[in-house]
């Protein structure tokens, strides 16, 4: 450092200033370059064709020229607009709410008493979110519909108290389903943060002779906002977006998704599904403040230079109170996925109960299949290895460089998260199809950035919080000690927010497998993925057979999160040695 | 766990790449199908029998999906053939679509092809709409027999229809009985059902029984009856609108030779057997008989469907529509 600033005030002029520049260390621009690049090409342009289409008049003619805001005068003119966007609102928040009740305490159990089987805990609570679209919905209605499986021997309980359990169509329903679905992420990204927290600043608080409940309220709680605000933030960004739900369980009651839904299938009109999308881009940005205003207040440091084992409560009412609380939670937001095993043994389900045992369902898969699960596997595991080093580093960029403009690039990479697949998908495609410089069309490439574009938030969010819980003294520390900068962060930074990578990665993997609405405007004959197998299977009537192929990719997406959580403690302790 | 997933993804590589090996089949045909998935294999199977070089890709999803990727993908759209979507879509889109004279031009009626001398599409199957009903729920001497039976109150809860905004064949049902009997009508139907925003939980829902009624394209009643679930079918004794699904050849598609030899194909009597039998479509060639469990078209009452008026009004009639429904 020393020379190099002797070295520049000796030479001065043009010279000196392009050696100087050349003597920087280079290393750093470039590494951010490449997902700079990536962002500018692949997101900015879905974003800004978006946006200008929002403004444009509804039909999917790209029409520079004229711009106005009819698009958006429905919501003003239009009593189904405005129930909609009312009830949009309703369902954001009370479903963000009620994951938050269900997951964090399920979080704190996990990380911090001591219950058998955790990484089994773990790996079973990510599979609510695997819910390909239609038949997990569905399957709730095969439980509490009017003719419920489910609904009717509560009915029989009920009886002589005189009690009816209402089926399970409109508003409370769709908060239900949508909850039991979402509160997985909760449930990962506390456990992460309740298991990274810094023990000794818990301790000191016991030491200086406050109650457990104070250590918590007043120590450990705040320590964990970050990754609590985060998931809160995908919580919400997800049910405002979900479609399934609200189509087969709200009846009437409409949320904006639907909207967009009617405008793109029913209309072609692309224009207003982009207006829709440009509303819904702008409740999740002021959610998205709030949330860093939240955040931001105080500063926090939970992951020090020294590792303390973290300990673990070993009262055994809390024992069991924890270990129940787990089971009855995982018991019934499994519910779907116990009901799209059992489907997928029948050939049909339309009754009380499922009808003709088969084994069919599962034996025509290696027949009919074996490219689309390939395709699966590939494309959502190389997509979510991109995912997380681009994620990872943009993290790295806005939360630790804080460049001017951090707040755009915030919200440029959550955006692509928001709008719906079908805008971006068409955003894509009309900008790499047809008579492109890039020709992308029916390639793997294209569905691997569309993969990326709108799942990046997930490792994003995920690592930025990990980060805002790091005290970057370590980092500052490698750097006085001579370290180089890709050496402070591959060894330094890297390991400390693994669990954050991981985390955002398994989240990643698991929703990826089920991609729907990105993937059927994109994918060609090559390119054929389960999830297109199984709206194949729904749109023709075989529930059988989309629940067996579903099946199949829970067994992937648990398998794969079982081996991770199983080996995880091993690699982190690893990684904190040093 | 990086190992793994690295040993994973080289393992896919390689299998993935074995898939690209070369095929015998020097020809290709892309074909964009709004069909079921079985339907379409069949009349690929039999296709490749006549044409063994030539390598058939079917790309399946819902009209709405097949009709944005068209348009994304002007000017050079990867398809060669759009199958099975309504005439009316054809209509709004028409210029995307290149005329083909088919042999079979002759074998099919006036009134299911394209107007054109050199037609843009050619008639795929008739959907007609009927109702569907839970034979359970209701018994015979209860079943709606009319649209306006629709909005009798003792059906309260009981029905069940996808939203006019959603597809071309919830709005078809809003546009006949529209034409048959005014606003109204219409207020009143806005307020008596539940509008649902999925098209496939309309029948399903009436064949587990939670709905009784609903209204859908025929085809679907006759596989649920073929399954054996409680529904049975109730034709409108106030008419069904007489529209059909077409196929025509994409405008400037990668394989436009092979493609005109798939509208020849889908034009002819084998192609229209395999229609009507692999999905009880009934198809719009006057010499092969109605689909199974279905009647006779001849037992059934058509009125005329004015696809032009629908496709110009739709906006505004199903705009309104959804607010009648508050």
């Amino acid at each position: 450092m020393k020379e190099r600033n002797l070295d520049s005030s000796i030479s001065q002029g043009q010279q000196g200033g392009f050696k100087k520049f050349l003597q920087k260390d280079l290393t750093p621009y470039l590494v951010f370059l490449i997902p700079m690049a990536f962002l500018c090409v692949f997101l900015f342009w879905p974003l800004v064709t978006t946006f200008l289409r929002a403004f444009m008049k509804s039909g999917n003619k790209f029409d520079i020229g004229a711009l106005g805001v009819s698009g958006f005068k429905k919501f003003f003119t239009s009593a189904l607009y405005q129930r909609s966007l009312k009830n949009s609102f309703i369902v954001g928040i009370s479903v963000t709410v009620s994951s938050l009740l269900i997951g964090v305490p399920m979080g704190y159990f996990v990380a911090r008493v001591k219950i058998p089987g955790k990484s089994l805990l773990l790996s079973l609570g990510i599979l609510p979110v695997i819910m390909p679209s239609f038949i997990g919905a569905f399957s709730w209605i095969i439980l509490l519909g009017r003719q419920g499986v489910l609904r009717y021997f509560f009915n029989i309980v009920l009886a002589p108290l005189g009690l009816e359990l209402p089926p399970i169509y409109g508003m409370f329903g769709m908060i239900f389903c949508m909850s039991l679905t979402y509160y997985p992420f909760v449930f990962l990204l506390s456990h992460g943060a309740f298991s990274s927290a810094n023990a000794l600043l818990e301790d000191a608080g016991m030491l200086m002779g406050a109650s457990r409940w104070r250590v918590l309220r007043t120590i450990t709680f705040p320590l964990v906002i970050p990754s609590i605000g985060a998931a809160a933030l995908l919580v919400f960004i997800r049910s405002i977006g979900n479609f399934g739900i609200p189509a087969i369980i709200g009846g009437d009651q409409y949320v904006l998704p639907t909207l967009i839904y009617f405008r793109v299938n029913g209309f072609w009109d692309l224009n207003g599904a982009s207006s829709i999308a440009v509303v819904n881009v702008l409740i999740t940005g002021a959610v998205l403040w709030f949330q860093k205003y939240v955040v931001s207040r105080r500063e926090y440091e939970t992951i020090s230079a020294s590792h303390v084992e973290i300990q673990q409560h070993k009262h055994p009412v809390l024992r069991i109170i924890a270990f129940l609380y787990c089971l009855v939670v995982l018991l019934v937001s499994l519910a779907p996925q116990i009901v799209i095993i059992v489907m997928s043994f029948f050939e049909k389900w339309q009754g009380l109960l499922p009808e003709g045992f088969t084994l069919a369902n599962f034996s025509k898969i290696p027949k009919n299949s074996p490219k689309e699960l390939l395709n699966s596997l590939y494309l959502s595991t190389v997509a979510t290895l991109l995912t997380a080093i681009l994620g990872s580093i943009i993290a790295y960029i806005t939360e630790r460089r804080k460049p001017k403009g951090a707040g755009i690039l915030d919200m440029a990479v959550m955006a692509p998260f928001i709008l719906p697949g079908t805008v971006v998908s068409v955003a894509l495609l009309s900008a790499f199809s047809g008579k492109s410089a890039i020709p992308l069309g029916g390639t793997y490439t294209i569905i691997i950035i569309a993969y990326m574009v709108r799942r990046t938030p997930y490792v994003y969010r995920s690592v930025a919080a990990s980060l805002t819980q790091l005290n970057p003294s370590l980092e500052e520390a490698s750097t006085i000690a001579g370290a180089h900068w890709i050496y402070t962060f591959w060894r330094v930074s890297v390991p400390l927010i693994l669990p954050g990578i991981i985390s955002g990665s398994i989240l990643t993997f698991s929703t990826l497998l089920q991609e729907l609405s990105t993937t059927i405007l994109l994918y060609g004959a090559r390119t054929r993925t389960v999830p297109i197998q199984i709206y194949g299977a729904v749109a023709d009537g075989k529930m059988g057979e989309a629940s067996a192929l579903s099946v199949i990719l829970l067994i992937v997406v648990f398998a794969i999160v079982y081996a991770t959580n199983k080996s995880k403690g091993r690699d982190l302790s690893a990684g904190l040695k040093m | 766990m990086k190992k793994v997933l690295i040993a994973l993804l080289i393992c896919t590589m390689i299998v993935g790449g074995a898939f690209a090996q070369a095929s015998k089949q020097t020809r290709a045909l892309i074909v964009w199908s709004a069909a079921a998935e079985d339907e379409a294999q069949a009349l690929v199977a039999k296709f490749n029998e006549k044409y063994p070089d030539i390598k058939v890709s079917v790309i399946r999803a819902g009209s709405g999906e097949l009709l944005t990727r068209l348009n994304a993908e002007q000017p050079k759209p990867q398809g060669d053939i759009l199958l099975g979507i309504a005439k009316e879509s054809f209509d709004g889109a028409y210029d995307l679509f290149r005329a083909y004279k088919s042999v079979n031009h002759n074998y099919l009626g006036a009134d299911v092809k394209d107007v054109a001398a050199v037609p843009k599409y050619y008639g795929f199957s008739m959907p007609l709409q009927a109702f569907m009903i839970n034979t359970k729920l209701l018994k015979e001497a209860d079943y709606p027999r009319k649209w306006t039976d629709l909005v009798d109150p003792k059906y309260k809860g009981e029905i069940i229809l996808a939203n006019p905004a959603l597809s071309g064949s919830a709005y078809a049902q809003l546009y006949m009985s529209y034409k048959l009997y005014g606003e109204d009508f219409a207020k009143k139907l806005a307020k008596a059902a539940t509008f649902t925003a999925s098209s496939t939980v309309g029948p399903e829902s009436v064949a587990r029984g939670e709905y009784a009624i609903t209204a859908t394209g025929e085809g679907n009643i006759a596989k649920y009856i073929g399954e054996g679930a409680p529904v049975t079918y109730v034709y409108p004794e106030d008419g069904t609108g007489a529209r059909f699904d077409a196929s025509g050849i994409i405008a400037n598609g990668p394989n436009p030779r092979s493609a005109e030899l798939w509208m020849d194909f889908v034009t002819s009597k084998e192609a229209y057997t395999i229609i009507l039998n692999t999905r009880n479509r009934r198809v719009v060639v006057t010499d092969l008989p109605g689909p199974k469990y279905l009647p006779a078209l001849g037992k059934i009452k058509l009125i005329p469907y004015d696809a032009i008026e629908a496709a110009e009004i739709r906006e505004d009639l199903s705009g309104k529509f959804s607010d009648w429904m508050m």
